[in-house]
């Protein structure tokens, strides 16, 4: 990690090289044959190791961790770091720091000390971003009778016809889950694993280390118990800063995946030739490069600005607007880093094709960029009236 | 329960009058007048056979028994052959063998051989092979990518032995594979072209005017010895014979020669199988030849003729790639559909949004225009390397596109490898790779316009 984030912050910064320095020690040897996906008690025991590093705040008291103080954008600028610099090495280990980190944060802000194991948290509903719906509902707009439909059928809620899907570690003990309910709007409930029925499924696109599980409330369990522990303007607040942290930590481990794609993409450009020249010479392969940095480069650029202490957070409208187009040229970005190596980029001993698909996978968590784009749009169209769209707190 | 024509009738879709409407386009034309009614009112029908109307009938009956045997063969078994484990080189599931097995009772492995070499009827040879060909390949991807290559990978191995005109040949090497296909027992054939340091160059000529072949035939008595090693062969896992291009001693490309070798040859081996991203129910196999023995007679179509050779396999071969694009990306619009159909959001059928209707009338445009092209390119007993390579480069990337649009349509749900979306992904990869990349397919494209090309160039050079 280069340079200095901030004169005073020398606490952050230490905690960001040790992390860089522990991620090629400990996680970079794992991560030598992509086509073996590292075992999970591997990958757990190189999460705890970064827990113990800080990135995890284990206290009440928040360190320099990962959404450690999410209003802080230093604490952005080092939790973006760091899941970049575990990301360019394992898109699933950061992406399970990241969602323990994200558990951690509503522990906090709840003052709760759950038992031994670590706690998660769902942030997806049911088909994605329920439309116009959620957007409004976090500002506590009111309304359509459609829009209350869509989240009062259980949108965030896991039934066991409509269940959640986690990627992540196997081992969590707890589940951060919101409701929504139009008399009370968002409240959150801290759900022990052993009140869910949790299935393991066996393969999905990405996240090859993770286990893709379903995730659903028995149905003689009715959304109330257990007790609501965010309820009110605080639960809202805290749904609409985790979405916030979900679309920084996907674009960011896209964005590391992709740019580990370039970097190997351009190394073999330089060795192998074709025609008579080496292959980085053909302008065929100059645009593929050209495609792979380029996608890097700008979604580079939208996360320097979260972690820009002038801008609005969290400020789902830009986020999403960022990812909606990062993502889209991030995933052809990797694909045309894949289309570098030809036939051997395709093989699953080669990393690129294992790169490609976590960059598929993360597209398509926190909303796809479909869905994006048409939130970001109707949120647009009511930017004449604050009541009808989340307000930015600068 | 499946709705009755009449409650199908009062319904409607979100954003649309209902089909029994006066303002509706089937009421709209129901009420014209008798002739021009006769000639402009259409019954309700699924795209798919829409299009196949516009098939001769022969050929519409053989779209029709492809989509059986992939519906009712291939697509039951496409997502747990997916996920077996990964077999060393020479061995096969049982699941997929007996797949070969089907493929082979019901003509499937011996559909490109005209009778009595094959299955073929003459009746059918009065449609081109190509389109043919492209029919069967689009059908099988849309139920599975990996056992369509698993069954079409034999086709592109017997190729250089039917183009090679030596009809002699084709009936010692390729009758008794067929008979043997036919009773269900699978003898299948690979084609070698692919080398460690020469992917492209075997794909293109000014590529392999600069390049260096490494494997190579060097004469013996009676026959030719081949050394050296060819990688990602398809099929070349399992094959009895493969197609094997070797250079002559001391010669480039323009010497290459086409080797039919038998697979139990001494020397012969499979070194491994790729594990690959998708298509995983077929192998790509690493190939070794240590002074591999073969006899004059296993040259096919004679010495330095297998340059020749390959360019016009290749020719032949890149149409169905292209609709193999077709299939998978018909395959995501199935299931785009469905998701589309059946998921409720508030109480709502995803359907009834009308961004969901946006994205999937862009998904059937988009395929309806690839399959446009490659029927239309494969109206051809003389295929061309221009409109092969567009047809091959232009549907597989447009296939991805729809494929990658059906996924942000299901989201989330779109990475579970249950809703087959994943897989239809990570196999459509591939055809932007196999048969020249799609940059080389581009560049094959200039390559066959050069004269007109240069024409129009004239004194500018």
């Amino acid at each position: 990690m280069n340079g200095r984030i901030d004169p005073q912050m020398d606490d952050a910064l230490a905690v960001c090289d040790a992390v860089d320095r522990y991620v090629r020690l400990e996680l970079a040897p794992l991560c030598v044959r992509s086509e073996t996906p590292i075992p999970a008690t591997r990958c757990r025991c190189v999460v705890d190791g970064l827990s113990e590093l800080g990135v995890l705040s284990q206290a009440d008291a928040t360190g320099w961790g990962v959404w450690d103080d999410d209003r802080s954008a230093i604490n952005r600028r080092v939790s973006i770091r760091i899941l970049r610099c575990v990301g360019r090495q394992s898109t699933a280990v950061g992406y399970q720091v990241h969602l323990q980190a994200m558990a951690a944060w509503l522990d906090r802000l709840a003052g709760v000390r759950g038992a031994d194991g670590p706690p998660l948290v769902s942030v997806q509903g049911h088909l994605g971003l329920g439309r116009d719906a959620f957007p409004r509902s976090l500002a506590g707009a009111t309304l359509t009778p459609g829009q209350q439909a869509i989240l009062g059928d259980d949108w965030a809620w896991p039934t066991t016809d409509r269940p959640r899907w986690l990627h992540a570690l196997p081992d969590w003990t707890a589940l951060w889950i919101a409701t929504w309910e139009a008399e009370t709007g968002w409240e959150w409930r801290r759900v022990e694993r052993a009140r869910l029925v949790v299935q393991s499924h066996p393969h999905s696109l990405g996240l090859d280390e993770l286990t893709t599980q379903s995730i659903a409330a028995p149905p003689d369990q009715g959304r109330t118990a257990p007790t609501a522990v965010l309820t009110g303007r605080v639960a809202a607040d805290a749904q609409a800063a985790l979405q916030a942290m979900h679309a920084a930590a996907l674009l960011a481990l896209s964005q590391s995946a992709v740019e580990v794609a370039w970097d190997k993409a351009q190394a073999y450009a330089r060795t192998r030739y074709q025609g008579g020249q080496m292959i980085v010479g053909h302008a065929a392969v100059k645009q593929l490069l050209s495609l792979a940095v380029g996608a890097a480069e700008e979604a580079s650029q939208a996360l320097e600005r979260l972690g820009d202490a002038a801008c609005a957070w969290p400020d789902l409208r830009s986020q999403w607007r960022d990812r909606a187009r990062c993502q889209v040229s991030l995933s052809a970005g990797a694909s045309a880093a894949l289309q570098v190596f030809g036939g051997m980029g395709y093989m699953r001993d080669n990393a690129m094709e294992k790169l490609l698909r976590q960059v598929s996978h993360l597209r398509l968590l926190g909303g796809s960029p479909a869905e994006l784009s048409l939130s970001v749009a109707d949120w647009d169209a009511s930017a004449g009236d604050p009541a009808q769209g989340p307000t930015a707190t600068p | 329960m499946t709705p009755t024509a009449p409650q199908l009738a009062a319904t409607r879709i979100d954003g649309h009058v209902a089909v029994d409407h006066v303002l509706s386009a089937r009421s709209a034309l129901t009420s014209l007048p008798e002739v021009t009614r006769s000639l402009l009112r259409y019954p309700p029908q699924p795209l798919w056979d829409v299009e196949t109307g516009r098939l001769p009938r022969r050929l519409q009956a053989f779209r029709r028994r492809a989509r059986d045997f992939a519906q009712g063969t291939l697509a039951p078994v496409a997502l747990d052959v997916d996920v077996l484990p990964h077999l060393p080189a020479g061995e096969i599931h049982p699941q997929a063998m007996e797949i070969l097995r089907a493929a082979g009772r019901q003509g499937w492995l011996t559909e490109f051989l005209p009778w009595p070499l094959g299955s073929c009827a003459w009746l059918d040879y009065r449609y081109p092979l190509a389109l043919r060909t492209c029919l069967m390949v689009e059908e099988f991807s849309r139920a599975c990518g990996g056992l369509m290559l698993l069954i079409c990978a034999h086709m592109l191995g017997m190729a250089p032995v039917l183009l090679s005109g030596q009809p002699r040949l084709a009936w010692r090497a390729l009758a008794p594979a067929a008979r043997s296909n036919l009773r269900g027992e699978p003898q299948l054939f690979a084609f070698a072209i692919t080398e460690p340091g020469s992917g492209s160059d075997a794909e293109e000529g000014h590529g392999a005017s600069r390049g260096r072949p490494s494997v190579r035939a060097t004469p013996a008595r009676g026959g030719w010895r081949l050394n050296g090693e060819k990688v990602y062969i398809s099929g070349g896992d399992l094959a009895r014979h493969v197609t094997v291009f070797a250079a002559l001693e001391g010669e480039g490309f323009e010497s290459w020669t086409c080797f039919l070798v038998p697979c139990d040859a001494p020397g012969f081996e499979r070194v491994r199988t790729e594990l690959k991203m998708g298509m995983r129910a077929s192998g790509a196999a690493q190939l070794r030849f240590n002074d591999v023995y073969v006899g004059d007679h296993a040259v096919v179509g004679g010495l330095r003729q297998g340059w020749a050779l390959n360019r016009s396999t290749l020719n032949i071969s890149r149409m169905p790639v292209g609709a193999m694009g077709v299939g998978l990306a018909q395959a995501a619009v199935d299931v785009a559909i469905d998701h589309a159909c059946r998921s409720r959001l508030g109480g709502r059928p995803l359907i009834d949004f009308q961004d969901v209707q946006m994205a999937l009338a862009q998904m059937l445009a988009e395929t309806s225009a690839v399959r446009a092209l490659v029927w239309q390119g494969a109206r051809t007993w003389r295929p061309r390397q221009g409109v092969a390579s567009i047809a091959k480069f232009h549907c597989t990337d447009t296939a991805m596109g729809v494929i990658q649009h059906a996924m942000d349509l299901v989201g989330e749900q779109a990475v579970l490898h249950r809703t087959r979306l994943e897989k239809i992904y990570r196999d459509a990869r591939l055809t932007q790779i196999f048969e020249g990349t799609n940059q080389i397919n581009r560049l094959a494209v200039v390559e066959d316009l050069q004269e007109d090309l240069l024409m129009r160039t004239g004194a500018n050079r």
